[in-house]
């Protein structure tokens, strides 16, 4: 072949050249591109997000602006609480003895800051390395990929958890939290952390359960601070910080507690007062699990399957005008229940306002706060399986005895006779027989379960909560 | 040397270039290269996906140990962690040596210069590779952790590169003789195999774009993997969106490369121009596999029992496969793209495979 057949035509040349400045043109697009994406990642140091959602409501609520009380309160949490990479417990907490078991101050600061590991495969920075892709740097349950979950991650904030072994309006126990965490729930974004259960990782499941009521009693006490200042304190004359309001007319920054010495003690006696309540709300949540009184025929039911009669007389139950389980979760737990409802975290900035949840132009100033578009909560169609509280026969009794926190679905008022005002225990039994029986999976997984050795004596033993940890392998 | 020079060079064969012979060395050894990156890619995914970038804190020792001595039954019986971490570096330093000893190879036998400015050039790549993985472990930043993920596929593609240019369909080519399939005889020459096996501008465009789209996905996806916790549900969507909406057209523009490439009787041109194809199907598979072992279903969740009882495992085996599957294959399509990018504009420079019969080349 010569050299001259190949030898480039002035068209060639043209074409080539056009093809130089082509591809240098993509070169430097993609630099831009690569600029682009990466700009704004080297981000300084990480901080708590305020809680702007529940500002905003409490300015509609209250008609006070409470932007210089936002920026006071996180004043104040800074210095109780210390920063997401410095975490830290307020006195109240560290140094009372009947708290001192609650959150063990050299396992909050493990699970804080960012992710690292050591020699021996420790891993710190657990909460961001686990938690707070979904549940935010805060707990607000805004993480980057929240806006990609159904239902919503939980907001610690509110002091509120959905699957617990303790009555509505209580605080979950640190066993219901190891539960959700050790094992997910199923058909929502919250993963299985089961590795956590292996010896080697106990202490970074306890450290994960230290951070996560950390964040809680911090946000719960956030709430409080906000809405004191808007009850209690005059912001409405306040345009920002070194406004011309007296100090006892606001909530007093630590920086400033030289110059209002007295009322500033008085503020944070008040304060410390409100931590204790909460801490304390936590640390007794264990007094406050119930004894699950032993399924009907037990023993018979180690051999046999459910007896038809009490699945009847649940289905009876659940149609029926004492549970009325029926007008939510549709005939036979199928769905399609009338009721579109909110929880109680979406209600509380839009119904309880008087706004429309569907009314996307009056909720702007919440979405601009950071909210999240509301989202109706249906009643569960039983006949999935896979219930998110756990699909062992005690957690379903105890999801029907407390009900859910947060949703619409209601405690059962338990009583010890047969009457038109509750459900007996046998009647709760009963329930659960005809739930389960909707589902033949579960009906299996209810079988293994109650042949379980452990599980069965436990029961007996009324040791719920051990059995509610240890059943969850069973979901 | 710049880009410009390297592309110029690569289309305008100097008289050096015609009169010698390729080395066949340097392409063994860029080979090898490409063999040892792609793994090194998968060992690093992993270490992202265990959060393990930090199981040795200090960098270039390991733990106070010269790297290279430091106790095997340690490394081995340590945790994982610490196995796949240690591992990435010796792994990577084989990488490092091989790539020096590539460049003494080509300053020896290439008789391009290019070539031996692009070996250098695979050089310097390799050690600011290193020396940014390192600083991502001395500064315990995981935003310089996500630039070294991000140039890793980068140095691949650039490995791809030497290897391609090395190659000796690349000097026959250049050269202007007929590809494989034509050299066994089994081409006929006729005015459908000229479309067939010709080449114009639009297919060298679409490919470089199909390259260009496949390196923007692994930023996209390097953003949703290194997520920072500061980062927006709102940004966090829209980076989603874009990634989801750019698979779209890279799998669209793959097709009708893929299509168009795979009928040609080069065979150089239509096996990864099939492959393509096939990488970007396992890509979306993989990605949606990604997706919902990270988050789970996007819905379904109440209304079919296997999305209602899926329950994701953080950090299972066959997860973090899958997640670590998704970062190693997304890597291959930009290498696999710009390994048939390269391999197109050579053709379009030189012509279609007949033009050794003195058939027009066809623009498509």
């Amino acid at each position: 072949m010569s050299r001259s057949r190949n030898a480039p035509t002035s068209r060639d040349a043209v074409r080539c050249l056009s093809l130089h400045r082509s591809t240098s043109a993509c070169a430097l697009l993609l630099l831009g591109g690569c600029v682009l994406l990466l700009s704004g990642c080297g981000r300084g140091p990480v901080a708590f997000e305020p809680n702007a959602v529940f500002a905003a409501q409490l300015e509609q609520e209250f008609d006070q602006p409470l932007a210089a009380a936002e920026s006071d309160v996180q004043a104040i949490l800074v210095d109780l609480f210390g920063t997401p990479d410095a975490p830290r417990l307020p006195a109240t907490i560290a140094e009372d003895p009947s708290l001192a078991g609650l959150i063990d101050p050299e396992r909050l600061v493990r699970a804080a800051g960012a992710v690292s590991s050591d020699r021996d495969g420790a891993h710190v920075g657990l909460y961001r390395e686990h938690c707070s892709a979904c549940h935010g740097i805060s707990g607000d349950g805004r993480g980057p990929a929240a806006l990609f979950q159904n239902p919503y991650p939980r907001d610690y904030r509110a002091g509120v958890f959905k699957y617990k072994s303790t009555p509505r309006g209580a605080k979950p126990t640190r066993e219901d939290l190891a539960d959700t965490i050790v094992h997910g729930l199923p058909g929502t974004g919250m993963p299985a952390f089961e590795l956590l259960v292996e010896d080697e990782h106990r202490d970074d499941l306890e450290g994960l359960l230290d951070y996560v009521v950390y964040l809680s009693i911090r946000g719960e006490l956030e709430r409080r601070l906000l809405l004191a200042a808007a009850t209690e304190f005059d912001y409405a004359s306040d345009s920002g910080e070194g406004s011309s309001a007296e100090l006892g007319d606001r909530l007093i920054r630590p920086a400033d507690h030289d110059s209002a010495a007295a009322a500033y003690a008085e503020q944070a006696e008040w304060i410390a007062g409100e931590i204790r309540e909460i801490a304390t709300e936590w640390a007794t949540a264990d007094e406050q699990v119930p004894t699950i009184p032993p399924q009907p025929d037990a023993e018979e039911r180690l051999t046999r399957s459910t007896p038809p009669k009490s699945i009847a007389l649940g289905r009876e139950l659940f149609h029926g005008q004492i549970a009325n389980c029926s007008s939510c979760h549709g005939v036979d737990g199928a769905g399609g229940g009338p009721l579109a409802d909110y929880d109680d975290w979406t209600k509380e900035w839009t119904t309880q306002l008087g706004l429309d949840p569907r009314d996307r132009e009056k909720l702007e100033p919440f979405f601009d706060a950071g909210a999240l578009p509301p989202r109706p909560l249906p009643a569960r169609r039983l006949t999935l399986g896979g219930f998110r509280g756990g699909s062992s026969p005690e957690e379903i009794y105890l999801r029907i005895l407390h009900g859910i926190d947060g949703t619409p679905m209601p405690a059962i008022n338990l009583v010890e006779e047969e009457s038109a005002t509750g459900l007996t225990s046998t009647q709760i039994w009963q329930l659960v027989d005809y739930v389960l029986s909707l589902d033949d999976r579960d009906d299996v997984a209810r079988d293994d379960v109650a042949r379980d050795d452990g599980a069965r004596d436990a029961v007996a033993r009324g040791e719920v909560a051990a059995v509610v940890f240890e059943s969850g392998a069973k979901r | 040397m710049g880009i410009e020079q390297i592309m110029s060079a690569t289309l305008s064969p100097t008289d050096r270039e015609l009169s010698s012979t390729p080395s066949q060395w340097l392409h063994r050894c860029a080979v090898l290269l490409v063999c040892l990156v792609w793994p090194l890619i998968w060992i690093g995914g992993l270490v992202t996906t265990y959060d393990a970038g930090m199981a040795v804190p200090d960098w270039p020792g390991t733990y106070g140990y010269n790297m290279f001595l430091y106790p095997i039954g340690t490394w081995l019986s340590g945790p994982f962690d610490l196995f796949i971490e240690h591992g990435h570096r010796l792994l990577a330093s084989l990488v490092g040596l091989l790539t020096i000893y590539t460049l003494l190879v080509a300053i020896r036998t290439e008789p391009r210069r290019w070539i031996i400015g692009l070996t250098a050039a695979t050089l310097v790549a390799v050690i600011a590779q290193g020396v940014l993985g390192g600083l991502r472990v001395v500064l315990d930043q995981r935003t310089l952790a996500m630039l070294h993920g991000c140039l890793g596929p980068a140095f691949f593609a650039l490995c791809t590169t030497l290897a391609v240019v090395t190659s000796r369909w690349w000097w026959r080519v250049g050269e202007g003789e007929p590809g494989e399939a034509a050299a066994r005889g089994r081409n006929s020459v006729g005015r459908n195999s000229v479309g067939r096996n010709s080449v114009g501008r639009g297919m060298v465009w679409a490919v470089g774009v199909l390259a260009v789209l496949c390196y923007l996905q692994l930023l996209l996806g390097a953003q949703l993997r290194h997520v920072q916790a500061t980062t927006s549900p709102v940004g966090f969507s829209h980076i989603v969106t874009t990634h989801v909406a750019t698979a779209g057209i890279v799998a669209l523009v793959s097709v009708a490369v893929g299509v168009r490439l795979g009928r040609c009787d080069d065979l150089a041109l239509s096996r990864p121009a099939r492959g393509l194809i096939g990488l970007v199907a396992l890509q979306i598979g993989l990605g949606l596999s990604t997706w919902v072992v990270n988050y789970g279903f996007p819905f379904g969740s109440d209304r079919w029992p296997w999305a209602a009882r899926y329950v994701i495992q953080s950090k299972g085996f066959a997860e973090s496969l899958i997640v670590t599957g998704h970062v190693a294959i997304g890597s291959l399509l930009i290498a696999c793209s710009v390994m048939l990018w390269l391999r197109v504009l050579r053709r379009f420079r030189h012509g279609p495979i007949e033009s050794a019969a003195g058939i027009k080349r066809v623009m498509i």
